[in-house]
């Protein structure tokens, strides 16, 4: 007998289709309250024939998949991975800082007072959001270490470029540019405008030579950069680069103490320096150009840690969030995928690699409607749904579905809510503009804050958090629209409506119509 | 050492501070000790004045206190893959034994009825975000829906003694993979 506390579930996000993961360390295993994720046989049985008998004669396996859903207490890391996988695209950045430094003048001082330590061994990241350009030495106990500013405005690849594919840019305002970042810092795209939609670009040049490369930004411009092309062994390789107009080095060593800050001369330039704290907000969206695209799952599953499963090419069709007052945050989700394999679970080390993180807290969670109006939840809902039919996925020489292609999208909230007026429910059930006679429109609102928090801190400053937001506009640009139901009165309780908001595309198609923002210890999904 | 002493040890220190050294000296809702388990002498409850101690459960089942039900742990949540969270369960108690200081009776009242007032909001206040013992943390600290409390009158002129009582419960998540 074994018990299902026993039991391991873990995800591994895939790169391409078909290929499931196998490295043990790319996988996020779970804490779940249930499951009835398996592998799914379609069987036939034989027609019955005239001649064939009274019975059954034979039973032939035709088909296979996996799937099912999951209940568990959703923890900020791998939340993460549902989010992208009902949304579709993320972009992380590096968030959270305390400064140890404030901005000061790049004046070749030596700043010994007004330091910050920090609350355990941090490194310490040097920064410049206005191209300061020098040697900045740290000393305390950890260091002493000298980082050097190069003066340059933008991020920087990880990786090492070949060629260039596609280059895709954010909304906003300002200019980028990509260069190789190797003096004299070549421009491989020329500035382009960035505008009110996010932009891809296709004609880049190469590098002389396989290089770094860097975005390069004037006026507001900052966001994802999303680079696409090849490493110098011709493999296609992504990477997302959160460009600010800063430039930002962090330290190798750890410190526990800084004693002062030796500044180098850069006339009328700035510099101020941060503990690092290794967190990072991620910001979950539709891909602009493509709102059908999802990531591909491989799922193990070894239920009470007797043996081991895999699913493969898995999608997630369903996530749910449920909360209500004094309790954790609840979630749901649902999973289709394709073949399945028995695998050994040797080498998974699933208790390494498992999500402990702290649970989200309903206490706490924050939610306005419109934003600065406080609203009194006492319980709700976030659903989000991809649909996957498989009625065109069965072809013809294959036991599995071709694909799992997402059809529509859908995303609704419901809130139960304690009210005290008739403010809110006029407008939803009568005239949003506050009337009293009863009008077609439809209540329309998407600046609301929908704030999901933990009593835990991603670091000293700042908690784990997970926000939902509509286009962020009021009234008809606004692409949230809300209706409530027939008040029920009962003897002896309060007056409690229940809403209901269901976004809808953005109607200027210049904002996000959805945005979940999730600030967690993983640095991307 | 456990979960349970960690858990104790930051409302001792929260009570502390806002029953006695957040309190101006000469007030007379000022406590006199606040510590873990009961006093047993010493201080002497008359000495200390006000005293408030803190328990593991409930220590006073069957007590003079109408709040006799079960107030063990018990298990709140069980996760697959390898987590147990479990309900801690803990009572605050106090005692106003205000002898020799010649309060009237409103005046006895006011006092008890403040220091048990200060007592629930401290509990709700305390961070326990930091708090934990190997790979058992708290989860969700103190919250009002689940506090229960009781005050208890006897004495006379010149003794007015209120027994206060207070239970409180928070969430730990232990990690057993």
């Amino acid at each position: 007998m074994a018990a299902t506390e026993k039991s391991f579930l873990g995800l591994a996000k895939q790169l391409v289709k078909a290929t499931p993961i196998t490295a043990d360390a790319s996988f996020k295993y779970l804490l779940f309250n249930q499951a009835s994720l398996a592998a799914s046989t379609l069987a036939t049985p034989l027609d019955p024939e005239v001649g064939g008998g009274a019975m059954i004669r034979d039973m032939l396996k035709v088909g296979v998949m996996s799937g099912g859903a999951v209940d568990f207490v959703p923890r900020p890391d791998t939340l993460g991975m549902f989010l992208m996988g009902v949304t579709g695209k993320c972009t992380s950045k590096r968030t959270g800082f305390i400064q140890v430094m404030a901005s000061h003048s790049a004046d070749g001082s030596t700043v010994n007072s007004g330091l910050t330590n920090p609350p355990s061994a941090k490194k310490i990241v040097v920064t410049s959001v206005d191209g300061a350009a020098g040697a900045v030495t740290v000393n305390g106990a950890g260091g002493p270490e000298t980082l050097t500013l190069v003066g340059k405005p933008g991020g920087i690849t990880t990786l090492t470029f070949k060629t260039i594919t596609q280059v895709e840019m954010p909304r906003g305002s300002g200019t980028m540019k990509v260069q190789r970042f190797t003096t004299p810092f070549t421009d491989l795209l020329a500035a382009q405008t960035l505008t009110t939609i996010p932009q891809r670009f296709t004609t880049i040049s190469t590098p002389a030579a396989p290089d770094q490369l860097r975005v390069v930004t004037t006026g507001a411009a900052a966001g994802a950069v999303i680079i696409t092309g090849t490493n110098a062994g011709d493999a296609v390789i992504t990477e997302t680069i959160y460009a600010y107009a800063a430039e930002h080095l962090t330290s190798t060593a750890s410190f526990t103490t800084v004693t002062s800050v030796v500044l180098p001369t850069s006339a009328g330039k700035n510099i101020i320096v941060y503990y690092d704290n290794v967190t990072y907000t991620s910001n979950f969206e539709l891909d602009y150009f493509d709102q059908f695209a999802a990531p591909y799952y491989t799922a193990r599953l070894a239920p009470g840690a007797m043996w081991g499963e895999q699913f493969q090419d898995m999608r997630v069709n369903a996530l749910g969030l449920d909360f209500r007052g004094a309790s954790f945050v609840r979630a749901s989700v649902g999973l289709s995928g394709g073949l399945p394999a028995k695998v050994a679970t040797t080498t998974w080390a699933a208790p390494t690699y498992l999500d402990s993180g702290p649970q989200f807290l309903s206490p706490v969670c924050d939610f306005e409607l419109p934003t600065s109006t406080d609203i009194k939840v006492l319980g709700g809902s976030f659903t989000a749904g991809s649909a996957i039919p498989l009625d065109e996925q069965w072809i013809v020489g294959s036991y599995s579905p071709d694909d799992f292609d997402i059809v529509s999208r859908a995303f609704a909230v419901t809130f139960n809510i304690k009210i005290a007026d008739a403010t809110l429910y006029s407008k939803m059930m009568y005239d949003p503009a506050g009337g009293n006679a009863w009008a077609a429109a439809m209540f329309r609102e998407a600046a609301f804050k929908m704030d999901f928090l933990s009593d835990k801190m991603a670091d000293p400053l700042v908690p784990y958090k997970m926000s939902i937001s509509g286009n962020g506009q009021t009234g008809d640009n606004a692409n949230v629209i809300w209706s409530a139901q027939p008040i029920g009165l009962r003897a002896g309780r309060n007056v409690i409506m229940s809403v209901s908001g269901i976004f809808l595309a953005d109607p200027s198609t210049s904002a996000n119509p959805i945005s979940i923002s999730l600030i967690s210890k993983t640095a991307s999904y | 050492m456990g979960i349970h002493n960690e858990i104790m040890k930051v409302v001792a220190a929260s009570l502390q501070a806002t029953m006695i050294t957040n309190i101006p000296m000469g007030d007379v809702t000022r406590a006199g000790v606040v510590q873990l388990g009961p006093l047993q002498g010493d201080p002497d409850p008359d000495e200390a004045r006000i005293s408030v101690t803190i328990h593991e459960n409930d220590p006073d089942l069957g007590g003079e206190f109408k709040l006799t039900t079960e107030w063990s742990d018990d298990v709140a949540d069980i996760e697959c893959g390898g987590a147990v969270t479990f309900s801690r369960c803990f009572s605050a108690r106090c005692r106003c034994l205000l002898v020799n200081t010649g309060e009237s009776l409103a005046g006895a009242r006011e006092i008890a009825s403040t220091v048990r007032d200060r007592i629930e909001k401290t509990l709700l206040d305390t961070d326990f975000s930091d708090v934990s013992f190997g790979s058992e943390s708290v989860s969700r600290g103190v919250l009002s829906a689940f506090i229960k409390s009781e005050m208890l009158q006897s004495g006379g002129p010149e003794s007015y003694d209120f027994h206060i009582k207070v239970r409180f419960d928070v969430l730990t998540t232990l990690i057993t993979a």
